[in-house]
């Protein structure tokens, strides 16, 4: 099984920033509060959805009423400024939601896992509903076969705070596969986490461009 | 249509880090509390985003702390004013809020310091209102801004860097950029373009730069990291920095060329190719500038509605701890479901009201195991009070609710299940069950018919009985009703080691059509009985419950069940309504006869009849048994006497103890007197009275 220690992710880790930092990517290395030497990587990286703003997802939950708000916000409205022929209107349509990507060594898998949360503009998180319904058809298949196993909403092993997961407990299985496929070792850290991650980024919209292979 | 000679910009638009409303709500409650004075926020902004993104203005988590942004991005300076009413977020001046900001950022300008510190060109403002009980955030951002008496001309068209440039050029700008030393402001500079080679120098430079360069090969020009995406427009940055040049420099140099700093990683390599090249013509503006005379000012962002309004978020359900504890316990739930059993169906287990006769050693663990399962309706009934005894057991209770005589167990065990998880939905019920043989006395006839009203609505408001008392007789009025009322019941009963749980089979309409006919017979099926032929709690009781307190052997003076017991029955009963519910036929899922199964599962498996554990031996069966058409409690002619007599009827069986083996037609059929394997046994030291 392609497992690693923790000090091999560790060392993996700092590969994937050095190649990070020369391909212009943003990969950044965070430290916990409590314990300094547990490290985790963090990538951020925004998307436009192509889709009017849903003001409902914004504003009121179910058991509040969304007339009220309305109404309330209404209420705040000004006057229009004056039209400036300086500006451009903002009008396009669609709404942006960035993700924060975290690169966290799995304790009970001896393996990397990768955790993300996504908000609106506004700062509201998305719910596991709305990620569900922006991972690709392609992927949902996959994961409903099993084959990622699960996208769930778990605590951060570091941060304790609640975030989304692939779950990693077929990560060393099919990290097996791919490893014994491209003839590398299991402890070929370099590629390790390059190879892992551009396995399960994209299920969630993380790209590892293909550059990364190549240095 | 835009006329093509002005220059326009791309407005910001505010975004705001999951995090950043944590920090806030922090600061607020320990820093601000009541104070309405400004406080420093630093937002920042980035030039690598891909097209079609709004030129964004970012709040990070840390930006009410920071000092600096990551080498990725530019700072903005921001000012937050938070309001501590909704009535001050609504009356407060917009034009004066904006007017503060417009003042400062003016005065940044004309005194020069904006050349000193360039990011203050990037200022903005954002106001604020929290209401922090509901976990509603309610914000408006301005990103001030000058309107002149006239627009910034072009000279020509905007072009992307791909055009005016060469791709040696555009390499060389980047490399220039990537490091600008430490002098230079990142999001405002100097570029002195040298044939092929570009430096970046420090703004302020820029006339001393141009007056130099003039005569020779040198190119000088104004530079900034464009948060923009779009192919005609800069981002709003350089709307102040035009300002700025416009006033300071413009008498001297009208004309300008601004390059548009925009980097984009593709594959791994860097393109600056998007940029743009704007050249604009600022003599016009000379005369109509002048640093004792601000000019007009705008900024107010627009909200999602298009509308000069502020925004608001609710972030409920990602700070509000019972919202997060209702959440948490979901995730758990749909964990299971996810990774071991994708077809259950948690949502017919959290909305089926259960409603538990007994908040005993049984009531208490039922109710636990029950929230366990993500059930939201619970109500508890119980007529006793929470004796010394009982908390060592009883695990809702605890020593507190023993002292001054005890509080009611119905109301401590609702209550402590909401301590337990605050979204349930518990209640409580202080009742006494009445219960055949027990003769009511003319003084407590009103207080019985009241009760057994109440209980009678209680029954009709559940889907799901739990009988968990500590008597034979006291389980008869509920098995009654809940075959009236075709609601599921489960029953749980303790011996000293053994426990008994089983569920009572669910009467159909089929059958109360049939209830006229004595005729109606009952096929004993060979194979597995199904859910509307199973026999309830009495069915295989040859004597009907009557006052079985003088007939009882065992002392029900003391403890005498294992205290492992309870845990047991009420696991078991708990788990056996969740197998029902997750059953396709659920009430009516047939059980098995046989160990040997052949039973039609549901998704956790086959539904048993009954379970009788053995703790002595460590046994566990399964046995299932038709209903007993002579049953006292659930048979067809105790049913429809009930359904015509109602109340009338119920004090028959109460004040008689032979009236119910009348009615059912049990008499004709008593033998002998054998209780079954499970007493009733009572764990409380002091119930007997
Ligand atoms: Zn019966």
């Amino acid at each position: 099984m392609a497992c690693m220690t923790y000090e091999e992710f560790v060392a993996s880790c700092r590969v994937l920033l050095q190649v990070s930092k020369e391909l212009g990517d943003s990969w950044v290395m965070c430290h916990s509060a409590s314990d300094s030497s547990t490290i985790y990587l963090s990538k951020t990286q925004c998307f436009k959805a192509d889709m009017p703003t849903p003001i409902s997802e914004l504003t009121a939950e179910k058991s509040e009423s969304p007339d009220e708000i309305e109404k309330l916000i209404e209420d705040f409205t000004q006057e229009p400024e004056p039209p400036d022929p300086s500006s451009v209107s903002n009008s396009t349509p669609g709404y942006i939601i960035t993700y924060e990507y975290h690169i966290v060594y799995s304790l009970s898998h001896s393996v990397p896992a990768l955790y993300f949360n996504a908000w609106y503009a506004s700062g509201k998180l998305l719910t596991l509903q709305e990620i569900w319904e922006r991972v690709s058809n392609q992927f949902c298949e996959q994961i409903a076969d099993n084959k990622w196993n699960s996208l769930t909403q778990t605590e951060h092993p570091v941060l304790g705070r609640p975030f989304f997961q692939l779950h990693p407990c077929r990560t060393a299985e099919l990290m097996n596969i791919v490893c014994c496929e491209s003839e590398q070792t299991p402890k070929d850290v370099k590629k390790y986490l390059i190879s892992w991650l551009s396995m399960f980024g994209p299920v969630v919209g993380l790209e590892v461009p293909i550059t990364y292979y190549n240095k | 249509m835009a006329d093509p000679n002005i220059l326009q910009f791309a407005p910001f638009s505010s975004a705001v880090d999951a995090g950043f409303w944590h920090h806030f709500t922090q600061l607020k409650l320990d820093v601000l509390q009541l104070s309405e004075e400004p406080v420093s926020v630093y937002g920042s902004y980035v030039n690598t985003d891909p097209p079609g993104l709004p030129s964004r203005l970012c709040v990070e988590y840390d930006a009410l702390n920071r000092t600096e942004v990551s080498s990725k991005s530019y700072s903005a300076l921001g000012t937050l004013i938070n309001t501590n009413t909704v009535e001050e977020f609504r009356s407060r001046s917009k034009p004066d809020l904006l007017r503060t900001s417009a003042e400062q950022l003016w005065a940044a300008i004309t005194s020069g310091s904006a050349l000193e510190k360039p990011s203050v060109l990037a200022s903005f403002l954002m106001f604020t209102f929290a209401d922090l009980k509901k976990y509603h955030y309610y914000y408006w951002f301005a990103f001030p801004a000058f309107t002149l008496q006239k627009t910034f001309q072009l000279v020509r068209p905007p072009q992307s860097l791909a055009t005016a440039l060469s791709s040696q050029q555009i390499s060389s700008l980047l490399s220039a950029c990537a490091s600008p030393g430490s002098e230079v402001d990142p999001g405002f500079f100097t570029v002195v373009q040298s044939g092929t080679e570009y430096t970046l120098h420090p703004l302020k430079d820029y006339p001393q730069l141009r007056t130099a360069a003039q005569g020779t090969e040198k190119e000088i020009y104004l530079g900034f990291s464009d948060p923009s995406t779009l192919p005609q427009n800069p981002g709003w940055p350089l709307r102040n920095l035009l300002t700025l040049v416009a006033l300071k420099w413009s008498k001297e140099f009208p004309l300008h060329k601004i390059l548009c700093l925009r980097v984009r990683t593709k594959n791994g390599e860097k393109d600056g190719s998007y940029g743009l090249l704007v050249e604009v013509d600022l003599a016009g503006l000379v005369d109509c500038l002048s640093p004792t005379e601000m000019p007009p000012y705008l900024g107010w962002e627009k909200n999602e509605r298009g509308k000069m309004g502020p925004r608001m978020v609710n972030l409920s359900a990602n700070m509000d701890p019972t919202k997060l504890a209702s959440s948490a316990v979901d995730l758990n739930l749909k964990l299971m479901m996810w990774r071991v059993a994708p077809e259950l169906n948690l949502g017919i287990v959290r909305d089926t009201r259960c409603l538990l006769l007994g908040a005993g050693t049984l009531g208490c663990a039922v109710a636990r195991c029950l929230m366990g399962w993500g059930v939201r309706n619970i109500t508890l009934v119980d007529n006793g009070k929470v004796s010394y005894s009982n908390p060592v057991r009883q695990n809702l209770f605890t020593f507190d609710h023993c002292l001054n005589g005890g509080v009611h167990k119905a109301m401590a065990a609702a209550e402590a299940l909401k301590q337990i998880f605050p979204k349930v939905n518990s209640s409580g019920a202080v009742l006494s069950v009445p219960m055949p043989g027990h003769r009511v006395g003319e003084s407590m006839l009103e207080q019985v018919r009241e009760d057994v009203a109440t209980l009678e609505k209680l029954v009709e408001t559940h889907d799901a009985l739990f009988l968990l008392m500590d008597s034979r007789e006291s389980r008869w009025l509920p098995t009654l009703l809940g075959a009236a009322h075709k609601k599921l019941v489960l029953t749980a009963a303790l011996g000293f080691d053994s426990f008994l749980v089983m569920r009572h089979g669910v009467r159909t309409s089929h059958q109360d059509d049939d209830t006229t006919t004595d005729t109606h017979t009952h096929t004993i099926p060979r194979g597995p009985i199904p859910g509307d032929m199973l026999g309830c709690y009495f069915c295989n009781d040859v004597v009907a419950p009557g006052d079985s307190t003088q007939d009882r052997t065992l002392d029900q003076q003391c403890t005498v069940t294992r205290p492992g017991m309870s845990y047991l029955a009420a696991a078991h009963v708990t788990e056996l309504l969740v197998s029902i519910l997750q059953h396709p036929d659920k009430g009516l899922a047939e059980a098995a006869v046989s160990e040997h199964g052949g039973a039609s599962e549901g998704v956790l498996g086959p539904v048993p009849h009954s379970l009788r554990g053995f703790l002595g031996t460590h046994q566990l069966l399964t046995p299932a048994s038709t209903a007993f058409q002579q049953c006292p409690a659930c048979c067809d002619k105790v049913i429809s006497a009930y359904r015509g007599e109602g109340f009338e009827f119920l004090l028959k069986v109460f004040n008689s103890s032979t009236y119910l083996e009348e009615v059912s037609g049990l008499s004709s059929l008593q033998q002998c007197v054998d209780d079954s394997q499970i007493w009733e046994l009572s764990d409380e030291d002091d119930s007997g009275q």
